[in-house]
């Protein structure tokens, strides 16, 4: 086991009977122990947890465990600002950024710990939400390129099961994380807004900008509860919030000479004789759009085709959710069609 | 001259297990007929636990597309209900004959093909709404003799 001294630190609002109990006993429960838990709470006004019989056995168990536990007050202003203090006050070289409705599993600090070697800025564990089916990482994903991160149909590779099991090199990561505070010398950036709408991306990108590693090790999983009551975000939670940190976020990626990308995607979800048309606009839809995904039934039409992804249905409707945009049947439902339907597939793909 | 002809009589099974109402009732009877003139050879191509139609000379199941466009390229004409062979003959560029029922040729076929239409009346009113709501209709057909007619002037260039 790699022995690293880190400083798990946690903003809360609205959470202390509901979740943040289970996030203080699952790193409790970490088989490498945190030498420091600093809780930042946000909550208005705050308790003195310590008067509570529940918190009075968690902060006990802590303690029990080593781990050197502290309360600090936000100012209620967002959890940047409590980041950007864990940042200043921790007296270790690696903190871990934990979420107060996520849950550890028991290795999770270990199995990061063990990959944090020299050049290393950050490494993330999988981010998995128990009440829904977890599925396996699609394949055509692009592994958090930065230049993929306003495409829709790239999600985060965090939220998903990696059957190969091996870590990967990735270009910025979402919601908690192992860091090193050597390499986030820059900082939160403190422009964003309460919400603080992709600060992970801006922070952990900005590390790899310049020239620290960032890391997914696959094996370390946490549960994200994503409980809808409470949440550091609470009254923030506006439009406007999001809309300003999007073009911050977007600012700062073209400040970094970022070009964003797009893959396009096309669904094939029927039948072989329509795949067979299909395939006949392929020529033009190739000249049309760069990056082309095809979600399709069918390989073996398309076997010979260069250039292209292919990913199957499960995993278009996994990228995208609602597959109905390209279903040529409903497209001449809707138009009351009467051509033939190669036009129809034409007119639906823009070739 | 002894001709080949291929022959691809089935349309997707449905979900509901009825049978799919752009099925052909009639091959039986042009098989007959091909294969008394001139002993002409037919094949049927098609999947494991379709109907095999009595008197082919050949049931291929399951072959591969490259397979089937090698078929294609050797007979002299091919015939289709309305269903993946006729755009896979297309792709290709061959040539053939395509029955249609319920679904309407002007959507679903090709003008190089001798698409067999009886009548427009006998069209689903919704061209596009799952088949499962459609039932088999044997009258919305041409005559079997409609359709040896018309692999014969396709085999023979007309």
């Amino acid at each position: 086991m790699k022995n690293i001294d880190i400083t798990v630190h946690v903003s809360t609002k609205g959470r202390y009977f509901t979740t943040l109990p289970l996030f203080l006993v699952s790193v409790a429960q970490q088989t490498l122990k945190p030498k420091y838990l600093i809780i930042y709470d946000d909550n208005t006004p705050p308790q003195d947890l310590r008067n509570h019989p529940l918190y009075q056995y968690i902060f006990g168990l802590l303690t029990s465990k080593g781990i050197n536990w502290s309360v600090s007050f936000g100012a209620g202003k967002g959890q940047i600002l409590n980041h950007q203090k864990a940042l200043a006050e921790a007296k270790t070289d690696f903190l871990y950024r934990g979420d107060d409705d996520t849950v550890l599993e028991p290795n999770v600090l270990e199995v990061l710990a063990e990959q944090m070697i020299d050049g290393i800025g950050a490494v993330a564990p999988l981010v998995l939400h128990p009440n829904q089916p977890i599925y396996d990482l699609p394949r055509h994903f692009s592994h958090n390129k930065i230049e993929y991160c306003e495409d829709p149909t790239q999600l985060n590779i965090q939220w998903f099961r990696h059957p190969d099991g091996k870590v990967k090199s990735v270009d910025h990561l979402y919601s908690t994380f192992l860091y090193r505070k050597e390499a986030a010398k820059h900082g939160y950036n403190l422009n964003l807004s309460p919400v603080a709408h992709r600060e992970e991306s801006l922070f952990t990108y900005e590390m790899k900008h310049n020239g620290w590693e960032l890391l997914i090790e696959p094996n370390a999983v946490v549960n994200h509860f994503r409980y809808s009551e409470g949440g550091i975000r609470g009254e923030n939670h506006k439009k406007e919030n999001f809309d300003h940190d999007a073009q911050l976020f977007l600012d700062k990626l073209k400040e970094w000479g970022i070009v964003l990308k797009k893959k396009h995607l096309i669904v094939l979800d029927s039948g072989l004789g329509d795949h067979l048309v299909f395939k006949k606009l392929l020529p033009k839809i190739k000249e049309k759009y760069d990056n082309l995904v095809l979600a399709i039934c069918y390989n073996e039409v398309f076997k010979d085709e260069k250039d292209i992804e292919f990913i199957s249905i499960h995993e278009a409707r996994l990228a995208v959710g609602n597959i109905d945009p390209w279903n040529v049947y409903k497209y001449m439902w809707d138009r009351s069609w009467d051509r033939s339907i190669e036009e129809a597939y034409a007119e639906m793909v823009g070739v | 001259m002894k001709k080949t002809f291929v022959i691809s009589p089935y349309s997707k099974k449905m979900r509901n297990g009825k049978e799919n109402p752009k099925n052909y009732p009639y091959w039986n009877e042009v098989i007959s007929s091909l294969k008394s003139k001139n002993g002409n050879y037919v094949v049927q191509i098609g999947i494991e636990g379709e109907a095999e139609l009595s008197g082919v000379d050949r049931f291929l199941k399951g072959n591969s597309l490259k397979e089937l466009e090698l078929l294609l390229k050797d007979c002299n004409t091919w015939a289709s209900v309305d269903n993946f062979f006729q755009h896979l003959a297309s792709s290709i560029g061959k040539r053939g004959v395509v029955v249609f029922g319920p679904s309407d040729p002007k959507i679903f076929g090709y003008q190089e093909n001798e698409n067999l239409l009886k009548d427009r009346k006998f069209l689903k009113p919704r061209q596009f709404d799952i088949w499962e709501k459609t039932e088999f209709n044997s009258d919305a057909f041409v005559e079997p003799q409609v359709v040896v007619e018309a692999l014969e002037r396709l085999s023979t260039g007309g």
